[in-house]
Parts: C-alpha cells; sequence; structure tokens
C-alpha cells in the first residue's frame, strides 16, 4: 500500500521527454544541482535548516526517495533533519513532527503526508508561522502548499496504456491490475491507463482487477481473470508489488511467453525480473529524482526565490534496452537493491 | 472469560458433563456423535453459505465452475486456511491472536531474505524460519498465560513489533526468485489439486483430530469454558495455553513459507490487514471468540466461503470496495445464524 504513495511520485527533469513521447530516454539526475549558481549567491546556505517530515515508510521505494532528499541536503550543506512519525501510516504522529518542526523553527518543510485530510490543520500551521511547506510524493488536500512535487500518475499510466496497445497491436483483452480506489495516485493509474487506451486503442478491452495494494488480492485476481478470459494478451499493473507474483502465475498458466507484462514504479524486484527477461517493461517513477527535488525546492523556497507550484518528476519507459542507463543514472544504492532483491 | 459458559450449547460432548474434564474425552466424543442429527455442526452455517453463494455464481459466471476455477479458488484460501486453523487454537481459550498476519511476514521475509539475498541452502533457512515462529509463538503464550497480559494487546503489538522487525531486517526491499521448494509448495499441483490445497487441508484435518481427540484439544476447550474450572479439573492451563499460541504462530510461519512461494515474492509488507480477514473466516466457520467452542474445520470453511466470495465478485469484475462490503456483510450474518442456532439447541435441550 505504501508503494502506492511512494509511487505517487515523479521527475519534473523528464518532462518534456515524457511529453515527448520518446520516454525511452533515461535522464540522469547527475546534472540537476547546481547549487551555488541558483540563487546568485545571496543565500546563505549553511544557516538554513529544512525539517523532512517522512511517512516512517521502510520500503524499498521511500529508502530511494529519502536517499535522494538527504543528498540534495548534502549537496546544499543545508542543515537537515528527518524525522518519521512512529509507525508507518500514523497521521498524527506526522502532525507531531512538523508541530515540533515549526517550534523549532525551520526555514522550510518537506511533507511526504501518510494522510491527504488529516495533515492539513499541520499545513495550516506553517502557513500562520510563514514556513514554506513543499509536499512530496503525494497530495496534501488543503492548507496553502508551496509545491507540490510528484510523479504525474495520470501521464505516466497513459505511457503505460499506450505502450501495452503497441505492443499487442491495437486490439485484444488486457488485464489491469488496480491499486486502491480510495487513493488519488489509485485512481490517477486506472483513470490514465482506461481513458488513454479508450482514447488510443478502442479496440482494446481492459479487465480490471481490484485491490488495496495487495500481492495476494492481485494474484487471485489475475487467476480469476484469466479463468473468465484465457486469450489475454497483456496484464499492466498499478504498482510493482503485483508485477512480481504476476510472473509465476503466468507461468502456472502457461501465458508467461506470449503475454506481455508491464508493470510501474521501478521496484527493485521488478526490475530484477525485467533484467531476466520475465517483464517486457516498466514505467518508473524517479524516486531519487523526486526525494532530491523536493529537498532543492525547499531550499530555494527558503531562500525567497519563487519555485513551480506543480513540480512533475516524470515517469520512465524502462525496457531491455533501457534498464541498464536507468540504473547507472541513479545511486550505486539501486544496484544494491537489485541484487538483494533476486 | 466465564461469560462463555452460558453460551455454551448442552448436549455437546464433554461440555455437557463436567467442562473440559479430560478423563471425559471419550464420553464426549460419544455424545457428541449421538446429538450429530439433532444439532448440526458448528460449521453448518458456512457451508451453508458456500454452497448458496457457489450456486448463485454458477449461474452468473460460466467461468465459475470449472475445474480450473475451483482448484484456483483451493489455491487462493489455502493460506487464510492454515492461518485460521491456528487461529481457532487460540480462539478455543477464549484468546486471539491478532499477529498472525505479522508473523507470516515475518517469516516469509526471513526465508527470503536468507534464500534469495544470502543464498543459503533452503532446508537452513527453513528451519531458521520456523524457529523464529517458534519464538514468536513462545513470546506471545508467555505474556498471556505466563504473566496475564490481555492477550488482544499482546499480540496487538506483536503486529506492529513482528511486521517492523521484517521490514527493518531487509530494508523494505522485496525478494523474488525463491528456491523450487518453497515455489513447488505454493504453485504446483499433485494429481490435479493444487499442493498449497493439499498442505492447508493436511493442517485442517490433523488439527481437527487435535482438537477433538486429544487431551491438549480437550484441554483447550476447557480453558475457553472456564479457566477455573479447567484448573480444578487438572488442566495444565498455563502450559496448553502458551501451546495453543505456539501452534497459532507455527502454523502462521508455514502460511508465510506457502505464501511466498505462491507469490515468489517476499518481504515486510504481505498480507497486511490480513488478520481481520483469519479471525473473520475462523468465526464464520462457527469457532467462538469467546471460547470453549469451534473446529478446524469452520476454519477451514470459513475460509472457503470467503474465497468463493471473492472469486465470485472477481470473475463478475466488481470492485475491491464491494469485495469488502461482502465479506463483513456474510461475517456479520453467519455469527448471527450461528448465534441463533445456540438459541435453539439451547430451548430444545
Amino acid at each position: 500500500m505504501y508503494y502506492s504513495r511512494t509511487l505517487a511520485a515523479g521527475v519534473l527533469v523528464l518532462a518534456g521527454v515524457t511529453l515527448a513521447g520518446c520516454s525511452s530516454d533515461p535522464t540522469a539526475p547527475d546534472d540537476s544541482p547546481q547549487p551555488t549558481s541558483t540563487a546568485g549567491g545571496e543565500c546563505d546556505y549553511a544557516s538554513l535548516s529544512i525539517g523532512y517530515a517522512n511517512p516512517t515508510a521502510t520500503n524499498q521505494g521511500w529508502i530511494i526517495i529519502n536517499q535522494g532528499a538527504a543528498d540534495a541536503a548534502t549537496e546544499y550543506g543545508v542543515g537537515f533533519d528527518s524525522v518519521g512519525p512512529p509507525q508507518d501510516g500514523d497521521a498524527a504522529g506526522q502532525a507531531t513532527v512538523i508541530e515540533n518542526f515549526i517550534s523549532q523553527g525551520v526555514d522550510a518543510l518537506v511533507i511526504a503526508p501518510v494522510d491527504a485530510k488529516a495533515l492539513v490543520p499541520s499545513v495550516e500551521k506553517a502557513n500562520e508561522a510563514g514556513i514554506p511547506v513543499i509536499d512530496v510524493d503525494s497530495f496534501i488536500d488543503g492548507g496553502e502548499i508551496t509545491s507540490f512535487v510528484a510523479t504525474d500518475n495520470l501521464k505516466a499510466a497513459g505511457m503505460q496504456a499506450d505502450a501495452v496497445g503497441e505492443a499487442i497491436g491495437g486490439a485484444g483483452k488486457v488485464v489491469l491490475i488496480n491499486g486502491g480506489q480510495g487513493f488519488q495516485t489509485g485512481q490517477d493509474r486506472r483513470n490514465g491507463f482506461i481513458d488513454t487506451m479508450a482514447a488510443n486503442y478502442p479496440d482494446v478491452e481492459v479487465i480490471e482487477v481490484q485491490t488495496e495494494w495487495d500481492a495476494q488480492e492481485a494474484q487471485a485476481g489475475l487467476e480469476d481473470a484469466i479463468s473468465a478470459n484465457p486469450d489475454i494478451k497483456a496484464v499492466a499493473q498499478a504498482w510493482d508489488g503485483a508485477t512480481v507474483t504476476t510472473v509465476p502465475t503466468l507461468e502456472q498458466a502457461g501465458l508467461l511467453e506470449s503475454v506481455y507484462v508491464i508493470g510501474f514504479d521501478g521496484a527493485p524486484d521488478a526490475i530484477a525480473l525485467l533484467e531476466a527477461g520475465k517483464v517486457e517493461a516498466i514505467v518508473a517513477q524517479q524516486l531519487y529524482v523526486m526525494g532530491y527535488t523536493a529537498v532543492e525546492t525547499a531550499v530555494q523556497a527558503a531562500c525567497g526565490e519563487d519555485v513551480e507550484e506543480r513540480i512533475d518528476t516524470g515517469a520512465l519507459m524502462l525496457t531491455p534496452d533501457t534498464v541498464g542507463e536507468f540504473v547507472e543514472s541513479n545511486p550505486p544504492i539501486l544496484r544494491e537493491f537489485i541484487d538483494q532483491a533476486s | 472469560m466465564t461469560s462463555a459458559l452460558p453460551q455454551q450449547t448442552p448436549g455437546r460432548g464433554q461440555r455437557a458433563s463436567a467442562p473440559g474434564l479430560p478423563s471425559a474425552a471419550a464420553e464426549g466424543e460419544g455424545a457428541k456423535r449421538r446429538t450429530w442429527r439433532a444439532e448440526p455442526p458448528d460449521w453448518f452455517a458456512a457451508v451453508a453459505g458456500a454452497i448458496l453463494v457457489a450456486v448463485v455464481l454458477t449461474f452468473l459466471s460460466d467461468a465459475f465452475l470449472t475445474t480450473n476455477n475451483l482448484t484456483n479458488v483451493l489455491a487462493q484460501t489455502a493460506v487464510l486456511t492454515i492461518l485460521a486453523t491456528g487461529q481457532t487454537f487460540v480462539l478455543l481459550t477464549a484468546g486471539i491472536d491478532l499477529s498472525v498476519s505479522a508473523t507470516m511476514a515475518l517469516a516469509g521475509t526471513v526465508l527470503g531474505m536468507l534464500t534469495v539475498t544470502y543464498d543459503w541452502p533452503v532446508v537452513l533457512a527453513l528451519v531458521v524460519t520456523l524457529a523464529g515462529g517458534l519464538i514468536v509463538g513462545v513470546v506471545n503464550g508467555l505474556l498471556v498465560a505466563r504473566f496475564a497480559l490481555p492477550a488482544f494487546i499482546v499480540t496487538l503489538g506483536g503486529l506492529l513489533v513482528w511486521r517492523g522487525l521484517a521490514l527493518q531486517m531487509v530494508g523494505g526491499i522485496n525478494t523474488t526468485g525463491l528456491p523450487d521448494f518453497v515455489t513447488w509448495l505454493g504453485q504446483e499441483d499433485v494429481l490435479g489439486v493444487p499442493v498449497p490445497a493439499l498442505v492447508a487441508l493436511t493442517v485442517v484435518a490433523v488439527s481437527a483430530l487435535v482438537v477433538s481427540r486429544t487431551r491438549f484439544g480437550v484441554g483447550l476447550r476447557a480453558i475457553g469454558g472456564s479457566v477455573s474450572a479447567a484448573e480444578r479439573s487438572g488442566v495444565p492451563v498455563l502450559r496448553y495455553k502458551i501451546t495453543a499460541y505456539v501452534v497459532c504462530s507455527l502454523l502462521a510461519t508455514l502460511g508465510g513459507i506457502v505464501l511466498v512461494g505462491r507469490l515468489d515474492s517476499a518481504g515486510g509488507s504481505l498480507g497486511t490487514g490480513m488478520e481481520l480477514m483469519v479471525i473473520s473466516a475462523a468465526a464464520i466457520g462457527g469457532v467462538s471468540l469467546f471460547g470453549g467452542s469451534g473446529s478446524p474445520w469452520g476454519a477451514f470453511f470459513g475460509a472457503i466461503l470467503i474465497g468463493i466470495i471473492q472469486n465470485g465478485l472477481n470473475l463478475l469484475g466488481t470492485s475491491a470496495f464491494v469485495q469488502q462490503i461482502a465479506t463483513g456483510v456474510i461475517l456479520v450474518l453467519a455469527v448471527a445464524v450461528d448465534q441463533a442456532r445456540r438459541r435453539l439447541a439451547r430451548r430444545w435441550a
């Protein structure tokens, strides 16, 4: 479930690439930070302190996002404190963390919210104190957000639909494994896929499997979908937890060779399966870039610079051809994770 | 806990005589058999519900009543069945174990980490994984039975601790590419029957024998009826209670092994929130949440009913929300039917 939120990320640097549709060109985040040149030297980075209210999610996606955030802080030389609630999903705990940051007088807040509504009062308190708020990954539904840094899931899911439509020749049955529809992320990934498919490949029939971001539900749902429709041509999933379990399910049904499998996220275990040739493609979020960009934007806001209200950190189409470049463009920790995962 | 006594149906085995006298086991079984026709078993509502739902689904979907689909249902409910069977042992003592899905996730994560990341031989990794489950059970059991902490609190804490431990150990990284033996357990068929279903059925059958035919099983029900009465009649309450939690945790561990074999994916977020489904399965199958009565077969049929509903809703393409609503309604209905049955039985007795 967290992964979904995790994944609600995206990276702006690549927005242009993605728009152009040739999304298969992973751009390295290497060239993004130019700390000294950005603020024109007016701002004393060393005197700034940034509070990062992380979600305490210990999954692989957040580790990469958090790494990006910490690296940006190091690069800029700002004071940086990353604190999470006592447990994942604990909105009250996260509100306390934010209030503590406010009373400590941080210069900017980065919030990776565990809940869209419950943190609105905390954001309003930060607004009253005049502290800029950068919302990362998942949307906060109220208060004044200085900048929202996340993947545009609608657009990324549209890329996924286009890849499927093209791979199966524009006609046939496709299974879409949805994440929780109570989450904006889950809704966007579903709607982006369904709407794009309907618009660009009207002859494709989408069979939806509903889950609450749970791998067991995903697997059972896919098995049942295959029972009812043995002639499926592709399986697309809203998060990579489902991608990984789709592989043995198709293997059991004798369909792995013939069915096109496309994931979403770029989780290490799914990347390992892509490298092993068992998954055809993955729409990868730029998790590292998302964490990095969030803190970078917080620094800029703390210096009084204008920042964009919505920063799409973009998504990349990973295929056997592009995956190597993508992994290289990330910090070495991603390769370690992939080795650990497989 | 003693409040469970008035609920017990007279005429059911040893509970009709002195509750829980181990020596009454044989007599109890005899009594059970004699009253079989007069009183349906605990799991009657679950079986009736499953048949009803199956009939409806046969009309609604061509894909439902096929060998392939029915074996899918058996495989899909295997892990739930195994966990619900373990839960039954604890529920019989009027306890509860909310930490089962966390224990399952811990087991799966340990197994994945040892075999995939560290390339341990599968046998050694399985031994360590099962030992982990044993430790979890002993901790739960000791805290509940020896230190008299509320089972709800102990295992609620356990839910956080074991899942947190699983996530922490691997830093949230999931593993895939589990050893052949584990994926065989989760995915393969023997004579057309999925191996996970065979594992689950074996667990249920053996557990049902243990609960109905052994001194331990009779003792568990006696403890659930009344701890003081059980003590007076010589049931080793402390030892039996701890053993119940150990059995529950070990079965959760087995469930974790089968699950990661099925998914070919192991990680700390496996089966988040599944404990509620596990307890629902047992309750739907007529296992009393107040202790003292219930059978592993009830857990099995409860899991099957939940599994058929989810399967049917998947075949019909309904939303996950509807699936939750359906499972919730069935839970309340099944327990209501069960209560009504008990009341009727009491009146006739």
